[in-house]
């Protein structure tokens, strides 16, 4: 009784919401999701390379032509980004001072796996979108090594 | 923040304004580098700031990850928990 009336009072009440974690809830950090957002960037750097103009000046070819492009380019932004987001939490988040002594090339691995992420942004290319991979798969291995297991890496594609 | 809390609980809290604080306490608390609440409990006095750690070391994101915090980043201090239904 006492307890539904005090539920009651507190569902009139505005509160104000406050955070026990920085991102996901209770340690749940898994290198898969900025591995699948990556998949998706090299997957859409090769279909725009694979992408072929029409001939001609047929207006409906070239309208079809424009919006699959601009959906490539647009999905390969966003899942760059992601996988960037992702990569920056496993970072800054996961990864821990005492990590450092067993990977002193954290840091470094890091910081040019998020610097390949821009580079598939701002261009199309299949070699960056490959190394952006294996720097991800570096980072999966590093991760389950930290967590004392070695999970096997394995690809969507 | 498990065990002491876990998702969906209610926090009674009341704004902080500068009284003495104890190690143990629970604080609600703005980030160091992010726009949001966190709810943390103070470890040790540091630098003029505090040292804060979440009760679940294996998955918390605290002063180990973001060093201490200043005093004023401190906004209210936890005096009671409604736990949530689940």
């Amino acid at each position: 009784m006492l307890r539904s009336v005090a539920q009651a009072i507190l569902n009139r009440l505005p509160a104000t919401q406050a955070a026990a974690h920085c991102d996901g809830p209770c340690g749940v950090y898994d290198p898969a999701s900025a591995r699948v957002a990556a998949e998706a960037v090299l997957s859409m750097t090769k279909k725009l390379i694979a992408l072929a103009p029409p001939e001609g000046n047929d207006a409906a070819a070239w309208a079809t032509y424009n919006n699959t492009f601009s959906r490539y380019v647009a999905v390969k932004e966003e899942q760059a980004q992601e996988t960037k987001e992702e990569l920056l939490i496993l970072w800054t988040d996961y990864f821990k001072p005492e990590h450092l002594a067993t990977f002193p090339e954290l840091h470094d691995t890091f910081w040019k796996a998020a610097k390949l992420c821009s580079a598939c942004k701002v261009n199309i290319d299949q070699a960056k979108a490959e190394e952006l991979m294996k720097a991800v798969e570096k980072i999966h291995t590093m991760f389950w090594s930290s967590k004392g297991r070695s999970d096997a890496w394995v690809t969507a594609s | 923040m498990l065990p002491a809390l876990k998702p969906g609980d209610r926090v009674i809290a009341i704004p902080y304004r500068g009284e003495q604080l104890q190690s143990g306490a629970v604080v609600v608390m703005t980030h160091p580098n992010q726009v949001k609440l966190m709810i943390k409990r103070l470890s040790a006095p540091c630098n003029g700031g505090w040292w804060v750690l979440g009760d679940n070391p294996a998955s918390s994101s605290d002063s180990r990850q973001f060093g201490p915090i200043a005093a004023t980043a401190i906004r209210a201090i936890a005096t009671a928990v409604v736990p949530s239904k689940n």
